[in-house]
């Protein structure tokens, strides 16, 4: 029940932030459905491993490659779709709770949470260059060829 | 006729930055316009601060430049200059007619039903992080005022420094004052939810992709801008609960 709780959560809080960035209408469902995807993944992978780190990077890999995929298909430029669809998986949290302890003099501890979202969103932007990577070396000439298939089979 | 399609290959580019496009990005649709519109030779330079156009037609060399000072995130705006520059490039939409398009974007005015929406984002983040309902309608009244404020303040500093710190700063400041009213809140989720939607999401994405398309320039800068609003942010909530 809780968990239903917070993936609905996850998917709202992805569409509306789409929303408060006015993005376009045909990117509304397929953006906050990766963003499910990618928190879930995460929670599946932190809780069988322990490790935020890797879940972090594979949940940002399952949110990515998919929207590369998808903003070829729809023909939209793929930060459009990864910007809504990795917002769940941003440490705010992390971030927050290091403030808390440097706000309590806690310096060890404020330290050690600091590095932690370092690290953390280190493996994020990993995740976000494997994918883009992949983007621009397998799918973009990919999707020329059967654009130029589709074209030629028109005629 | 080439003025034209220098014209709306400038402006074109100068939106994209503007909108929080990347940089490759920008180059591109310039290039594809210039060439579209009979060029022979191209040569773009685009920074997030700025673009320079060369271009050879007939025997002629045109050089222009357009330097950029505001920058704003509008996703939809991305996507409309994006398919604009398809259209324009394939030679099914002419020049003037893109040029007319460009300039009736509609500016930032709509600020009211953006913050609406982004305080339903920090509601949902709320609920998503583990908060329960009181904490939710908290995150909505908090986010809402806090939302507005970033939006006036973003006129005054174009830098998201300064934006992003007042906006942090009156989230932290609103719910210590939920916890004078309300004792048995957990403040945290409201706090947490109001600067899930401040975080510098595309400046840091857009930094990675320009760097790995080569846009060294332009991928520090970014970097450099994401840094000072996520520092900007944390020290407003920390400065705050440090009280």
């Amino acid at each position: 029940m809780e968990l239903l709780i917070t993936l609905t959560a996850t998917f709202f809080a992805s569409l509306f932030f789409g929303l408060s960035l006015s993005a376009p209408k045909r990117t509304l469902f397929v953006a906050p459905v990766l963003g499910l995807t990618g928190y879930l993944v995460f929670t599946l992978i932190n809780n069988a491993t322990g490790s935020e780190y890797s879940a972090a990077f594979f949940g940002t890999l399952a949110a990515c490659i998919p929207a590369e995929v998808f903003a070829r298909i729809i023909k939209t430029p793929a930060t459009v779709i990864i910007f809504i669809s990795v917002i769940p998986l941003v440490p705010g949290m992390m971030l927050y709770q290091s403030m808390l302890f440097f706000a309590q003099n806690n310096f060890t501890s404020g330290t050690y949470e600091i590095i932690r979202t370092l690290v953390y969103s280190g493996c994020m932007a990993i995740a976000i260059t494997v994918s883009t990577v992949l983007g621009k070396q397998l799918l973009t000439p990919l999707f020329k060829r059967i654009n130029a298939k589709k074209i030629g089979s028109k005629h | 006729m080439f003025d034209l399609y220098l014209d709306l290959s400038l402006l074109l580019s100068t939106a994209m930055l503007k909108n929080g496009g990347e940089t490759y990005r920008a180059e591109e649709c310039a290039k594809n316009i210039l060439s579209a519109g009979g060029a022979d030779e191209v040569e773009i330079l685009a920074f997030p601060t700025g673009i320079t156009v060369m271009a050879r037609y007939s025997g002629k060399t045109y050089t222009r430049v357009r330097s950029l000072k505001v920058r704003v995130n509008n996703l939809g705006n991305i996507d409309f200059l994006n398919s604009l520059s398809r259209e324009v490039s394939s030679g099914r939409m002419n020049p003037a007619e893109a040029i007319s398009r460009i300039n009736a974007l509609p500016e930032q005015k709509d600020f009211l039903k953006r913050s609406v929406f982004a305080c339903f984002t920090s509601a949902a983040f709320t609920l998503m992080f583990g908060g329960n309902f009181l904490e939710f309608i908290l995150a909505i009244a908090v986010a809402f005022i806090a939302q507005l404020v970033v939006a006036q303040l973003k006129k005054i500093g174009s830098i998201t420094f300064f934006s992003n710190m007042g906006g942090s700063i009156l989230t932290a400041l609103l719910a210590r004052l939920c916890l004078l009213l309300l004792p048995d809140i957990n403040i945290s989720y409201i706090i947490i939810g109001g600067i899930m939607p401040l975080l510098p999401g595309l400046a840091t994405i857009n930094a990675i992709r320009d760097t790995l398309y080569g846009d060294l320039v332009s991928g520090g800068a970014r970097g450099i801008d994401a840094l000072l609003s996520a520092i900007a942010i944390a020290a407003g909530v920390g400065l705050v609960l440090a009280i």
